[in-house]
C-alpha cells in the first residue's frame, strides 16, 4: 500500500483550527493592551471632565491620554498614580467619584505633588498602572501597600522626625508615649535620648525602701500605683525574693545622719502645713490630686524608711544625683514635721507598721538576685554602677518599620500577619508572641498601643536625603556654672522650665527671654514668695524658701543673659493711650479670661499687678502675635493694629496692686 | 494588455529568483523544494514513516527547538528594555510589567518558555534513551544533546538572576552555594561565577553577558551540530530488524538510514560504493508530511505559550535585599533536587551526585554500545538499561517535587495543602 | 502503542497537579482578624464622628471647653466667671444656620452683635480648622448620645 504523497485533509483541518486559535489568542494579546485598565479609566475621566468643565476650561486642560508619572529624582521613585487619579489637583472634581476626586484638605499645597509624588505619603506601588498592583489593598510581594487613613501618620513620621509633628496627633501621641515608657532604655530608636529615661538610682536603695513594699512593687508596679512608669516584668516569686535581697543589699551611700532628731516632738499636722506651703502637690500626687513629675505619695509612709526620707529631704542629691527633686531651704524642725506627716499620715493601713532593721542578707540569695537584675535588664533604666555600660538588652528598632514578619511569628494568634498587627500584639502582651520574652508588660491601653505602633511604623531605614527630613534639633544640655548654676541645680529649675528646649515641660514658660518679659523687682520678689499667677492651675512654682541674695543672683542673671533685644524697646505711650486701652480692654472682652482685682475669668493670668510684673515691650510683642510665641495658645489673636497694641499695653502697665490699694 | 503581462512576468521572475521551485505540485517539485531551499534543506527529501509517528518521538526535540526560537525572539525584545545593573534592573522589570506595550506578555512568554524548555529537553533526553536512540551511529549526538541540556540549565540559571528581585537573588545565592561545595576549586568557582564573594552588580553583569551572548552562542552552535548529525544519521532511529545491519559509516558503505550519500566518500574509495536502499513503502516525501507536521507543532506551541503567558504572570517579588533572607531560600526548581540532597550532605548533593550524573550521561552510549532494541519504546532487550535510567529519572523527579512543594521554612517537611 | 500514549497523558496530569498546587500556595488565606485596625474601628463606632469631626473635637477640647464645657453644655470651669453665660449648645445650635456659627468662631460673638466674651479665633485657626470645628458642632447639636467619657481638658 502506498502512502499518498499529498497532505491528508485532516492535516488541513488541523491547520485551519490551529491557525484560527493562534489568530484568536494573538488578538487577545492586542485587546489586553488596548483595553488596559488605565486606558478605560482615562476614557471615563474624559466623559466626566466634559460634564464638570466648561468648553474653555476643557480646552486649557492637558489631555488625559497616556501614562502620567512623577519622578522624584532624589529618592529615585516613580509614581504613576496620576495616570488614573486625574482630578487630584483640580478643584473642579471635588464631587467626582474616585479615582478622579480632588485631594482633600490643603495637603497638596503643603506637599506639592511634583516634589512629593503620591506614595511618599500614602504608600502603595507607584509604578503600577492598575488598581490591584498599585497595592490599594495589600498584595503579595509589595511590602508597602497604601496605608489605611487611620495609620497614614506613620508615613508622615518617616520624613517628619520631630517629636511633635504638626497635625499628626497619633504620631505625636505615640512618640510621647515611647519617650514616657522609656523604650529607648532597652532598644535603639532614632529621635529619643537616654537622658529622657527617669528612674531612681538603686545603689543605696537598701537604706530607702521597706522589704514588704519592694516585694509588692516588683510583683506588679501597676497594682501599687496605676500610673506607675515601671512596667511589669512578670517575675516569678523566687525571682522577687532574690531581687529583693539583692536590692536591699545595696547600701553604697549612707544617708545623712538623723540620729539627733527627736521624733517625739514631731508634729504631723505642722508637717501637713509645710507640705501645702511648699507646693509639693505641684509634682506629687496624693489621693488622686497633684502633679505627676515626682512619685505618688498616698502611702509613701509604708514604702520608705523614716531616716532615709529625712536625709532625702535634707539633701535629695545626696544619694540621687540626678533627681528632679529640688533641695528646699527648710528648717530641720520643718523637715522633721514633714517626715512625720509623710510617714505617719500617708500609710497603707494593711502594711506592717515598723520595717525590719537594715541587716544581714544571705549572700547566695543576693548573688541570685544580681543575676535576676542582669537578666531582666533592670540596669537599662536604673543606671547602676558598672552594669550601666552593658549594651542594650532589646533588639535595635532603628528600622523597625521595614521589618518583615512571618505568620510563624504570631505563634497561633489568628491575626492577619502584618507588621502593624505584630507590633500591636507585642506591645499589648509581649509574652504571647515569644515564650521567654524579657520585654515587660506596659499595660498600654488599646489606644496607647495603637499610637505607639504608628510611631514605630514611621521608623524606617535612614536612607532619605537630608533635604527630605524635617527634624527639630536635639536640645543641647544646658548646664550653667557659677553661683547661678549652683542655684539652678539646687532648686532644680530645669525639672519644670526649659532653656533652649532643654528641661522639663511642666511649666509653659521657657526661660530663654524671661529677663525681657519680667521686671527685675518682680523676679526677686516672686522667687522668694511665689504666688498663683493663674488661679486655676494647680502646678505652681514651689515655695523654695529662697534667700533674698539667691533671688537677686537669679534675677541678675535673668536680666543680663535671658533677654531678647527685640523686646527691650523704650515705651512712650501717648498721654491718653491708657484710657483708650481701658476701653479696648472692655470692648474685646478680655475680662472673660483675665482677672483684674476681683473680677474676671480664670483662663489667662491674673493681670492685677501687670504694671509691676511685665515689661511693656513683651506685652506688645505678645498681643501683636501670641501664636508666634506660644503655638496653640488660648490667647486669641485679635489682629490688633499697632496703635491698639500700644494703647492696651499702656493700660495694662497702669495696673498695680499697690495702686489699687491692695497689699503686694 | 501587454504591459500587464510584462509586469506579471517580471514579478514572477523575481519571485522565482527567490523561490526557485514555486508551490510544488508534483513529487519531483516537492523533492526539489526541499533540496533547493537553504532553510528546508535541513530536511531530507524523504523521511521514514516511523519517524513521523507522534507517539514515537512525541515531537519533543522539535518543541525544544521552537522554545529556543521563542526565547531568542522574546529575549532580544526584552534586551531593549533591560539594564543589567541594580537597582535599574528591577525597575525595568516593573516598567515591563506596567508600561511597556506588550511588556507583560513578552516577559511571561520568555519566563514560561524557559521553564518549559528545561522540562522538554529533559523529557526529550528520556525519550531518546527509552527508544534507544543514543546507539550507533548516534552515539556522539547523544553527547552533544547532554551538553545542550547542561547549556539549557545554564541559560535558565543565568536568566534567573536578571529580574533582580528577592526570588532571583536568593535562588542564585543558593544555586551558587551548591557550586561552592566542589572540592578545592569550589570557592574559586563561585568567585569566578559571581565576580565577587556575594551577588552584586558584578554578578549581575556576568550573568547578563553569559545569558545573552556566551550561552546562546554556544547553544545555537551546538544545536546546529545536533541538527547536522540528525540530518546525516536520519531523523530518528528506525526499528532495527537485523542488528548486523548497523555499522558506523564504514568506508564505502552507506546504510539506508543515513539518508545521505557523501560524495567525498565516493571519491575516497576506488571500490563501488554500496548504498543500501529501503523498501519504497517505508518512506514518504518530507513535503508535505514532515513540513506540515512541523508547522502544526509550531502553531500549537505558540498557542499554548500565549495562553499560558496571558493567564499566568511571571513571578516578581520585592527588590533584591541581601539583608532579608526568605525562609526557605530555594534554588530554581530544576536544582531543588540537588538542594534536597545538599540538605542531607553538601558534598554528595553539591559535587558527587551532579558530577556522577553528568559523567554517566556522557558515557551512556559508550557503556551500552550494543545495537539492540533500538527504535521502539521500552524494548524488551534493553529492560535492564531502561529500568536503571528510569529509576534515576524518577528519583530526580521525586526529589525535585519534594524540594519544590514539600519543603517549608528551615527546609522542614510541609504538606503543600497545609500551608 | 497505548503504553506510549499513556506517558504524555501522565506528564500532562502531573503538570496540572503541579499548577494547581502552586496556585493554592499563592492564594491569600481567609480573612483574619486585624487587631490594630479594630482599635480604630471600635473608637470610630463609639464616637460616631467623621474624620473632620474628630479633628474638630480635638480643637474644641483645646480652645473651647474651658468655657463651653466638655460636651458644650455651657458648664466649663471658667463659665461661672462669665456674664452672660455660655449657651447650652444642644439647644442653642439649632436656632441658627452654620454660617452664623462660623461667623462667631471667626470673628467672635461681638461680630454678631452679642457680648465680646467669646473671642475671635480667625487669626489663630486656619479656615479648614474652622470647618472642622463647625463639623463638630454639628455632632454636638444632635440629641445627646448616651453618656460618654469626655476628653480631658488640655494643659494650658
Amino acid at each position: 500500500m502506498r502512502t499518498p504523497q499529498t497532505a491528508p485533509s485532516r492535516m488541513h483541518l488541523a491547520f485551519a483550527v490551529l491557525g484560527l486559535a493562534f489568530l484568536g489568542i494573538f488578538s487577545w494579546v492586542f485587546m489586553q493592551e488596548f483595553f488596559a485598565e488605565w486606558r478605560t479609566t482615562q476614557a471615563q475621566f474624559r466623559a466626566i471632565e466634559g460634564q464638570v468643565k466648561d468648553p474653555h476650561a476643557l480646552s486649557l486642560a492637558p489631555p488625559a491620554d497616556g501614562i502620567r508619572q512623577i519622578w522624584l529624582r532624589d529618592i529615585d521613585r516613580v509614581d504613576r498614580c496620576t495616570t488614573c487619579h486625574l482630578g487630584v489637583d483640580d478643584d473642579a472634581f471635588v464631587k467626582a467619584p474616585q479615582p478622579f476626586t480632588t485631594h482633600s484638605g490643603t495637603w497638596l499645597k503643603t506637599h506639592p505633588p511634583d516634589r512629593f509624588g503620591c506614595t511618599v505619603c500614602h504608600g502603595g506601588q507607584g509604578e503600577a498602572t492598575d488598581y490591584r498592583d498599585a497595592a490599594h489593598q495589600p498584595i503579595p510581594h509589595w511590602s508597602d501597600p497604601i496605608r489605611p487613613r487611620e495609620l497614614i501618620e506613620a508615613n508622615c513620621g518617616t520624613c517628619h522626625r520631630e517629636r511633635e509633628p504638626k497635625e499628626a496627633f497619633l504620631l505625636a501621641a505615640g512618640r510621647a508615649r515611647i519617650a514616657e515608657a522609656g523604650c529607648i532604655a532597652c532598644h535603639d530608636l532614632p529621635g529619643f535620648s537616654l537622658d529622657e529615661v527617669q528612674a531612681p538610682r538603686l545603689e543605696s536603695v537598701g537604706y530607702k525602701v521597706r522589704p514588704d513594699w519592694l516585694r509588692k512593687w516588683l510583683a506588679d508596679p501597676k497594682a501599687y500605683l496605676p500610673q506607675a512608669r515601671m512596667p511589669n516584668f512578670r517575675l516569678e516569686p523566687d525571682e522577687i525574693q532574690d531581687l529583693t535581697a539583692f536590692l536591699l543589699s545595696q547600701r553604697q551611700t549612707t544617708p545623712l545622719d538623723a540620729s539627733g532628731v527627736d521624733w517625739s516632738k514631731a508634729d504631723a499636722d505642722h508637717g501637713r502645713a509645710v507640705f501645702g506651703e511648699a507646693r509639693c502637690v505641684s509634682c506629687h500626687m496624693i489621693d488622686g490630686r497633684g502633679g505627676t513629675l515626682g512619685p505618688e505619695l498616698t502611702t509613701v509612709g509604708s514604702k520608705v524608711r523614716r531616716d532615709w526620707l529625712y536625709s532625702f529631704l535634707e539633701d535629695p542629691m545626696h544619694d540621687q544625683p540626678d533627681t528632679r527633686m529640688l533641695r528646699y531651704r527648710l528648717a530641720d524642725n520643718d523637715i522633721r514635721d514633714l517626715v512625720a506627716y509623710l510617714t505617719e499620715d500617708l500609710v497603707d493601713p494593711d502594711a506592717a507598721t515598723t520595717p525590719p532593721a537594715v541587716g544581714f542578707l544571705d549572700p547566695k540569695q543576693v548573688e541570685a538576685g544580681k543575676q535576676t537584675f542582669i537578666k531582666h535588664g533592670c540596669f537599662s533604666c536604673h543606671r547602676f554602677g558598672n552594669l550601666a555600660s552593658t549594651a542594650k538588652i532589646g533588639p535595635s528598632l532603628m528600622a523597625i518599620g521595614d521589618r518583615t514578619v512571618e505568620p510563624s511569628d504570631f505563634r497561633g494568634e489568628s491575626a492577619d500577619p502584618t507588621l502593624e498587627n505584630y507590633l500591636y500584639l507585642k506591645l499589648r502582651e509581649p509574652d504571647k508572641l515569644a515564650e521567654d520574652s524579657r520585654m515587660p508588660t506596659f499595660n498600654f491601653t488599646e489606644q496607647e498601643a495603637a499610637t505607639v505602633v504608628v510611631a514605630l511604623l514611621s521608623t524606617r531605614k535612614a536612607d532619605l536625603p537630608a533635604s527630605r527630613v524635617t527634624d527639630a534639633p536635639a536640645p543641647k544640655p544646658y548646664r550653667p556654672q557659677g553661683a547661678f548654676g549652683a542655684l539652678v541645680s539646687r532648686y532644680r529649675c530645669l525639672s519644670c522650665h526649659q532653656v533652649n528646649g532643654w528641661g522639663g515641660t511642666l511649666s509653659t514658660v521657657p526661660l530663654d527671654r524671661i529677663g525681657s518679659q519680667l521686671q527685675y523687682a518682680h523676679i526677686v520678689a516672686y522667687l522668694q514668695q511665689p504666688y498663683a499667677i493663674r488661679v486655676s492651675v494647680e502646678a505652681r512654682m514651689p515655695h523654695f524658701g529662697m534667700t533674698a541674695d539667691e533671688a537677686r543672683t537669679i534675677a541678675d542673671y535673668f536680666s543680663s543673659v535671658f533677654v531678647d533685644d527685640a523686646l527691650e524697646k523704650p515705651f512712650a505711650p501717648a498721654p491718653d493711650a491708657a484710657r483708650r486701652g481701658a476701653a479696648l480692654y472692655t470692648k474685646l472682652g478680655c475680662r472673660g479670661c483675665h482677672i483684674i482685682g476681683q473680677t474676671g475669668g480664670y483662663v489667662g493670668p491674673d493681670l492685677s499687678d501687670t504694671g509691676h510684673r511685665l515689661k511693656p515691650g513683651w506685652i506688645q510683642a505678645w498681643l501683636a502675635a501670641p501664636e508666634k510665641w506660644k503655638p496653640g495658645t488660648l490667647q486669641p489673636d485679635y489682629g490688633l493694629k499697632p496703635e491698639e497694641v500700644q494703647d492696651l499695653t499702656a493700660y495694662l502697665m497702669t495696673l498695680s496692686r499697690t495702686a489699687a490699694g491692695r497689699t503686694p | 494588455m501587454p504591459s500587464l503581462t510584462a509586469a506579471t512576468r517580471t514579478v514572477r521572475s523575481a519571485w522565482r529568483s527567490v523561490f526557485r521551485v514555486g508551490w510544488p505540485r508534483t513529487d519531483k517539485d516537492r523533492t526539489a523544494a526541499m533540496i533547493s531551499s537553504f532553510f528546508l534543506h535541513v530536511h531530507s527529501a524523504k523521511v521514514k514513516k516511523h519517524s513521523l509517528r507522534a507517539s514515537y518521538t512525541l515531537g519533543l526535540g522539535l518543541i525544544s527547538f521552537y522554545l529556543l526560537l521563542v526565547l531568542v525572539v522574546t529575549g532580544v525584545a526584552l534586551m531593549l528594555y533591560y539594564t543589567p545593573h541594580p537597582p535599574e534592573a528591577y525597575r525595568s522589570m516593573k516598567d515591563l510589567q506596567f508600561v511597556v506595550t506588550f511588556g507583560p506578555v513578552l516577559r511571561n512568554m520568555h519566563r514560561w518558555a524557559a521553564h518549559a524548555m528545561v522540562l522538554v529537553v529533559f523529557l526529550h533526553m528520556c525519550r531518546v534513551f527509552f527508544t534507544g536512540g543514543y546507539k550507533t551511529p548516534r552515539r556522539f549526538n547523544w553527547v552533544v544533546g547532554v551538553v545542550l541540556f547542561l547549556l539549557t540549565l545554564g541559560l535558565s540559571f543565568t536568566g534567573y538572576l536578571l529580574p533582580w528581585d528577592q526570588l532571583s537573588f536568593w535562588a542564585i545565592t543558593v544555586g551558587s552555594n551548591i557550586a561552592s561545595y566542589a572540592p578545592w576549586i569550589g570557592d574559586d568557582l563561585k568567585y569566578l561565577m559571581l565576580g565577587g564573594h556575594v551577588i552584586g552588580s558584578g554578578a549581575l553583569l556576568r550573568f547578563y553577558v553569559l545569558h545573552c551572548v556566551v550561552l546562546p552562542g554556544a547553544a545555537m552552535t551546538l544545536v546546529a551540530v545536533h541538527f547536522f548529525r540528525v540530518r546525516k544519521d536520519g531523523l530518528s532511529a528506525p526499528p532495527q530488524p537485523e542488528p548486523s545491519a548497523i555499522v558506523e559509516a564504514a568506508p564505502g558503505r552507506f546504510p539506508a538510514s543515513t539518508r545521505s550519500y557523501g560524495l567525498m566518500a565516493l571519491t575516497d574509495r576506488p571500490a563501488q560504493p554500496v548504498v543500501e536502499s529501503d523498501p519504497e513503502d517505508d518512506e514518504v516525501l518530507s513535503w508535505p508530511h514532515l513540513l506540515y507536521r512541523e508547522l502544526l507543532l509550531l502553531l500549537a506551541v505558540l498557542v499554548v505559550l500565549h495562553v499560558v503567558a496571558l493567564v499566568f504572570n511571571a513571578p516578581l517579588e520585592e527588590i533584591a535585599n541581601a539583608t532579608i533572607t526568605p525562609n526557605p531560600a530555594k534554588a530554581p526548581w530544576y536544582f531543588l533536587g540537588l538542594q534536597e540532597l545538599v540538605h542531607y550532605s553538601a558534598f554528595v548533593g553539591g559535587v558527587l551526585v551532579p558530577g556522577v550524573i553528568v559523567l554517566a550521561l556522557v558515557l551512556i552510549p559508550y557503556l551500552d554500545p550494543k545495537p539492540r532494541g533500538v527504535g521502539v519504546w521500552f524494548a524488551r532487550e534493553r529492560r535492564w538499561a531502561n529500568w536503571t535510567f528510569g529509576a534515576f529519572a524518577i528519583v530526580a523527579v521525586v526529589l525535585t517535587i519534594v524540594g519544590t512543594f514539600f519543603r517549608g521554612p528551615n527546609w522542614a517537611w510541609v504538606w503543600p495543602w497545609m500551608r | 502503542m497505548t503504553r506510549c500514549l499513556r506517558l504524555p497523558l501522565r506528564v500532562a496530569l502531573g503538570l496540572a497537579v503541579a499548577v494547581a498546587l502552586g496556585g493554592c500556595g499563592r492564594g491569600r488565606p481567609a480573612k483574619r482578624s486585624e487587631p490594630l485596625m479594630d482599635v480604630f474601628r471600635k473608637q470610630a463606632q463609639e464616637e460616631g464622628l467623621t474624620r473632620a469631626q474628630t479633628e474638630g473635637k480635638r480643637l474644641f477640647g483645646q480652645y473651647c471647653v474651658t468655657c463651653h464645657g466638655d460636651a458644650g453644655g455651657g458648664d466649663g470651669q471658667n463659665a461661672y466667671n462669665l456674664d452672660p453665660k455660655p449657651p447650652v449648645f444642644q439647644t442653642s445650635l439649632t436656632t441658627h444656620p452654620r454660617t452664623y456659627w462660623r461667623q462667631i468662631i471667626e470673628g467672635g460673638t461681638a461680630s454678631v452683635g452679642r457680648s465680646p466674651l467669646c473671642p475671635p479665633w480667625g487669626h489663630n485657626l486656619t479656615a479648614s480648622q474652622i470647618d472642622e470645628l463647625v463639623a463638630y458642632l454639628d455632632a454636638l447639636a444632635r440629641p445627646a448620645p448616651p453618656t460618654q467619657p469626655s476628653a480631658p481638658a488640655p494643659k494650658s
